[in-house]
């Protein structure tokens, strides 16, 4: 047993901590009941980084398990999704006339932001609920289970953008400067889904109604959001109503960014601060409720 | 001597029956509160911070609460726990018994931070590490190697400490060829030894323990005592454990708590609370079954509300033996049972199961469609246990899985009767069953 002496050994000689509530004194955990609001338990998220890696690892893992294509489903999904949209509202609908790209690359722009974000959002809504028997038998902060479902789609959200880039060539669509813009606009998605979906895990913990919701909404959602028609379509004196939407001005954004057409930098502002706010009243909400989650769910 | 690793006072938790908490509040209600609450903590940061201590704060939720529990809307709740008190000292194991929903588990789960308690304190000085189940999220597509990092991290671990002990684990668990075939294809067995392999190489400094040993086999059990043996004896370790196995309880445990129907009166030496707990049973006198402490995994109100134990010759509680018995078992709130099975456990006086008849094996009987109130009825033809006391537990499974258990819900007597015709029966020091059988001797 000296290995396991030695190894304990150093273990001790590390600052232990890693279980600890924010307050009282180093080394010592205070349980009592707790009420009312509390700190966002953001710190805690980060000691525990390699939680939320493997759970999101789990998930990357899990999801193409004895499937035939697997990995390939990443690229195929959006890119059918693309081919069906070009047909239906590209050809059928003449969308194709009121883009200034070819409606094919324009909306697999819009697609690909948008199918993370409702991949994502869905996953962490539902992250909860699933591991629910996690929740019941074992510490940890909570927060990891919604933050780290975003993972996978994340994953796939970058395999899928390998299209993107053949895409551009194929229209002959060189990169420009405005690509800079791009990492901002995946953020501002990232920080979208993280925000809408963890407060929507921690509502469908206790109210499964939205189990039933969720699908729907971001159905709604996808239709009143730029990704298979332009901006253009909509009176310019609406255009602040369009940005409201979290993913509105992000899509435009990350859309114009790549293609090299004008960014909406204010649309893009009040979508990126409703998506801060999202995500500050996710964490707010679900600190409020997360202490009863091993009760309820 | 320091200070006590783990100090806990009038620790008590509270939980609503019935359906739950949150949904009989409808969503403008919630709002509401939640705006008041968002308003009310505002102005208590306005006022400094001093305004969130312990006193300000718990007192105000617990009216809250009291109120809420208070039959306005008609919700009943129950104290799982209440004014529990214990302190344990740096290396020392503790043991905790007491009967089925003493509240045993959810001392366990409120110490591991799982859930909150309704009232009172515990203070921890130092890392935890709890286990109250073997495997928690084990995922059956991921190999075993992908497992035991998952699980490490899910315990606690962080990914340096378990690279670090992933060695060791594997030669814990004895199924290194086997770690790279999905756990799906692991057998029961397998799965709970790798389970543990993980979970026993936590280096916590507290480690708590709810009734893991009761699954995996006797040599892997024996393991698993020896290496909590370890770490809590060499490496002066903290551990506090369930255990309704009085062998691991007296082998291990430094003191034992015995809780009973969420209150205890500390720690005592371990023959002393072993007694103690025993007693728990005995005293009960004549509280009616329904009142009985049970553990409920369902959603719904206590089933089990009578038993009755009529021998051949038709008196109460007592059969003679080798001959029939008839068990009757009343049940209420019984109408939403779907593929339900019921099971009647004889223990004897030791607390060792001797035989179970249940609905399902012995019938073929699938409880459903029931009525309000029911009462099912075993009848044996022939109870062949050795003279002596038994007691009779009961339990409903739906689904497969069990949904109610109550410990000693009844006692009889298995009186002599010479079934044999020798005039003789073993005794219950011998064997606990009186099977016929013909010797002689070969020519």
């Amino acid at each position: 047993m000296s290995s396991s002496v030695s190894v304990s050994g150093v273990a001790a000689a590390r600052p232990v901590q890693r279980e600890l509530p924010a307050r009282g004194a180093a080394g010592v955990t205070v349980i009592e009941p707790r009420r009312g609001w509390r700190s966002l338990g953001l710190a805690k998220l980060w000691r525990h980084r390699d939680l939320l890696y493997f759970l999101a690892v789990r998930d990357i893992q899990v999801r193409y398990k004895q499937t035939a294509l697997g990995a390939i489903w990443a690229v195929l999904q959006p890119f059918v999704m693309m081919v069906v949209l070009s047909v239906f509202f590209g050809r059928v609908f003449d969308m194709s006339e009121k883009t200034a790209v070819p409606y094919p690359i324009f909306v697999y722009a819009g697609l690909l932001p948008w199918m993370f974000f409702a991949a994502a959002v869905s996953a962490s809504t539902n992250s909860l609920i699933t591991n629910a028997n996690m929740l019941r038998k074992v510490y940890f902060p909570r927060l990891t289970v919604p933050v780290a479902a975003v993972g996978a789609p994340l994953l796939d959200y970058a395999v899928s953008f390998s299209v993107l880039l053949g895409l551009m060539g194929w229209y002959g669509f060189a990169p420009t400067g405005q690509m800079i813009l791009m990492p901002l606009c995946v953020l501002i998605t990232i920080v979208a889904a993280l925000g809408v979906g963890i407060l929507l895990s921690g509502l469908t913990v206790s109210y499964r109604d939205f189990r039933y919701v969720v699908p729907f909404m971001i159905q709604v959602w996808f239709f009143v959001t730029p990704v298979i028609w332009p901006v253009s379509v909509v009176a310019e004196k609406y255009h602040w109503l369009l940005a409201l939407n979290p993913m509105g001005g992000t899509i435009e954004a990350f859309r114009a960014s790549i293609l090299g057409n004008a960014v909406d930098y204010g649309g893009l502002a009040v979508s990126g601060g409703i998506s801060v706010a999202f995500l500050v009243g996710g964490l707010v909400y679900f600190a409020r409720v997360e202490r009863r989650f091993a009760d309820v769910v | 001597m320091s200070e006590p690793i783990i100090q806990v006072r009038s620790l008590g938790k509270r939980y609503r029956l019935g359906t739950s908490a949150r949904l009989d509040r409808t969503i403008p209600e919630m709002i509401e509160q939640t705006v008041r609450g968002g308003v009310r903590s505002v102005v208590r940061g306005l006022g400094g911070r001093a305004g969130r201590g312990r006193a300000g704060s718990g007192g105000r939720g617990r009216g809250k609460r009291e109120q809420r529990g208070g039959g306005e809307r008609g919700g009943r709740s129950l104290w799982a726990l209440r004014g529990v008190d214990l302190d344990v000292q740096r290396g020392e194991v503790v043991g905790i018994i007491g009967r089925n929903g003493a509240g045993k588990s959810t001392l366990l789960k409120i110490l591991s931070q799982i859930t909150d308690p309704s009232e009172g304190r515990a203070v921890i000085r130092g890392r935890v590490a709890s286990l109250l189940e073997v495997g928690t999220g084990f995922h059956p597509e991921l190999t075993g190697r992908e497992n035991i990092f998952l699980n490490g991290a899910i315990l606690g671990m962080t990914r340096r400490e378990i690279t670090g002990k992933f060695d060791e684990i594997v030669d814990f668990s004895g199924v290194e060829r086997f770690l790279d075939t999905p756990l799906k294809r692991y057998s029961t067995g397998m799965a709970v030894r790798l389970a543990f392999a993980v979970a026993a190489h936590l280096e916590p400094e507290v480690l708590i323990i709810d009734e893991v040993l009761a699954v995996g086999d006797a040599a892997f059990q024996s393991k698993c005592i020896g290496k909590m043996k370890e770490v809590a004896g060499d490496q002066g370790r903290t551990v506090l454990f369930v255990s309704h196995n009085m062998d691991s309880i007296m082998h291990l445990s430094d003191r034992v708590m015995v809780l009973d129907g969420g209150r205890t009166s500390g720690c005592m030496p371990v023959e002393d609370a072993i007694h103690a707990y025993f007693e728990s049973f005995t005293e009960r006198g004549d509280v009616p079954l329904i009142e009985l402490p049970r553990k409920v995994l369902a959603d719904r109100a206590a089933t089990f509300s009578g038993l009755t134990v009529t021998g051949e010759g038709g008196q109460a509680n007592l059969v003679a033996c080798g001959r029939g018995m008839r068990v009757d078992v009343d049940m209420v709130n019984v109408e939403g049972v779907t593929a339900g099975q019921c099971g009647v456990i004889i223990t004897n006086e030791q607390g060792h199961r001797v035989v179970v008849f249940q609905s399902r094996f012995h019938s073929d009987l699938v409880l459903e469609k029931l009525g309000a109130k029911t009462r099912v009825t075993c009848e044996v033809p022939s109870l062949s246990l050795v003279p002596g006391t038994y007691h009779i537990d009961l339990n409903l499974v739906e689904q497969g899985r069990m949904v109610e258990y109550v410990e000693r819900a009844g006692t009889f007597k298995v009186v002599f009767a010479d079934v044999l015709g020798t005039g003789r029966l073993p005794n219950s020091q011998q064997g606990h069953f009186v099977i016929p059988c013909e010797w002689r001797v070969a020519a």
